[in-house]
This record gives structure tokens, sequence and C-alpha cells, in this order.
């Protein structure tokens, strides 16, 4: 979760496409997107809808931390072993 | 040749997300071309398709859909099993160390002779063939099951007790020994119960979400 929560943080307030922070991370779509519902379900993840760039293409979900998304990202930078996620799954 | 198993990956991926998540499938269906672009589509979907398979127990038609393939892969199809194993081995003509074994499992007398006379063996290969199409009704039993199809898993299960009546009827008189029935009642009760549990379990499941 570290991984994604930074890849998040460091574009914020940039959102960012699901393929993208699949590169972004080096994680597969079958550990992102488990990750991205869980953080999502706690209120850490806001997600919506862009507009598809080209004609043809479906919309694309977007996503950005909440404001308890960046404090937690701010303070797993600041202190890795205490914000509760070291050793956390993947 | 890939991309076609990709897009099939991903329909089951996406049918197994559940409506809860109708949004996150649409996301990664979005995605997921994105990935086929980048000749990434197989590992996508095989990533999308492993979450969907994480979710299933947190949802209620996961739960149901769990309980269908565990119900149709752990009792209908290995009873499919054990009848088409009988068969490679001389089912419904059971050799009598065989039938011995059988007989006292089930706590039925075997009279069964040595050998078979020619009239009544001509019967056999029927019998079997009878049998072969039980085999045939329980897989589609089980796919039913899986689809949640009640009413044709229903209609294949009357066929399949239509069948084992007559298969017993016919082995009373061609080799006049029921030792020859006893799988295919256990298949049919194995068939039945399960079925019937399940398809209870369903609807009052879906009334309490109702």
């Amino acid at each position: 979760m570290l991984a994604v929560l930074a890849a998040l943080y460091d574009r914020a307030p940039e959102r960012i496409h699901g393929y993208d922070l699949m590169k972004l991370t080096g994680l597969k779509s079958g550990s992102l997107y488990p990750l991205l519902m869980r953080m999502s379900d706690r209120g850490l993840l806001a997600s919506e809808w862009c507009e598809p760039t080209a004609p043809g293409r479906p919309p694309r979900h977007a996503y950005r931390l909440t404001a308890r998304g960046v404090a937690l990202a701010q303070a797993a930078r600041n202190d890795p072993d205490s914000s509760g996620l070291v050793g956390a799954k993947a | 040749m890939s991309g076609g198993i990709a897009r099939a990956v991903m329909t089951l991926a996406l049918a197994g997300l559940g409506p809860h998540r109708r949004d996150w499938a649409a996301a990664m269906r979005a995605e997921f071309a994105m990935a086929a672009e980048a000749g990434e589509g197989l590992a996508f979907a095989f990533g999308c398709l492993a979450t969907a398979w994480r979710e299933l127990p947190a949802h209620h038609e996961g739960r149901l859909a769990l309980s269908r393939y565990t119900f149709a892969l752990g009792l209908i199809l290995p009873a499919a099993a054990v009848l088409l194993a009988g068969l490679w081995w001389g089912y419904p003509w059971v050799e009598p160390p065989y039938a011995d074994g059988i007989a006292r499992f089930a706590k039925v007398p075997t009279v069964l002779p040595a050998t078979i006379h020619a009239g009544n063996a001509f019967a056999v290969p029927w019998l079997a063939t009878l049998l072969l199409l039980r085999v045939g009704g329980l897989m589609l039993s089980a796919w039913f099951v899986v689809e949640a199809d009640w009413n044709r898993a229903a209609a294949i299960q009357r066929a399949g007790a239509a069948a084992t009546v007559t298969l017993a009827l016919f082995a009373a008189i061609v080799v006049a020994d029921f030792t020859c029935v006893v799988l295919p009642l256990l298949a049919l009760c194995a068939e039945m119960l399960s079925i019937a549990l399940l398809r209870r379990w369903h609807d009052g499941e879906n009334a309490a979400v109702a």
C-alpha cells in the first residue's frame, strides 16, 4: 500500500489512471485493484470518471488521495514505522 | 488469439465482481483497453480475474456463486466421474469380486452369476449407454447449477431419476442383481439433495436481500 500511497502523494493534486498507476508502482492488476478498492472503502482514495481522450474509448477512472489519504501518506513518509503500513501486504 | 482469450477472461472477471463493485468493473474495462493496446491484455485480465475471485466472499451474489461452484465441482461432477469410472470398469455388468464389494457397501444381497448369457449380454451395452447418458445429464446439471438455472437443473434431474429407475428395472431383469444400480442411485441422491438444498438457500437469501 505504501507504493500506491507514495505514487498518488507524489503526483498530487494530479489524478492518476489505474493503468498508469500500475506502471508507476510496478504492481500487477491483481495486486493493485484490491488495494485501490480497500483504500477507497477506507476513505483514503477518491475516484472520478474522466472523459475519453479519443473517440470510441470508454471513460476512465482516475484516482487521487483524500485528505485522510494525504495525512496517512505524509505520516508514512515521515515515520514509516509508526504509520502502521510497514509490513502491510501489497 | 490471445486477445480473444484476454477478452473472455476479462468478461469472466467483470461478471464476478458483483453489483456493489460495478464502478470498479467499468474502471477495469477501460484500463483493459489501455493494457491490451500495450500488449499486456492477458496479464491484466488474469489480474482482474484474481481480484474478482478474491472479492467473491465479500458480497451476497459472490457467496451464492461460490456455493454453486462448490457443489458443482465438489459433489455433482465427482458423482459423474464415479459413474464414468464405473463404466470404464465394465459397469453395469460388474465382475463378481467388485460386485461383492459394492453389495457389502450397500448392504444388499448379490446373486450375480459368474457369467452372463448371450441374450442378457445383448442388453448390457444399452444399459451402459443409459448410464453414459446419466453421466452427461450430471454434467449438464452441474452447468445449470453454476448458472443458477434451477428449472433446467430440475428437468435434468427428472430425466436422471427416470433413467435410474429404468436402469434398476432392466438390471433386475437382465442381470438379476441390484448391485449395478447402487452407484447411479448414490449419484442421483447426491444430485437431488445438493440441488434442492442450494435452491432453497438461494431463494431464502434472495428473499432476505429483497
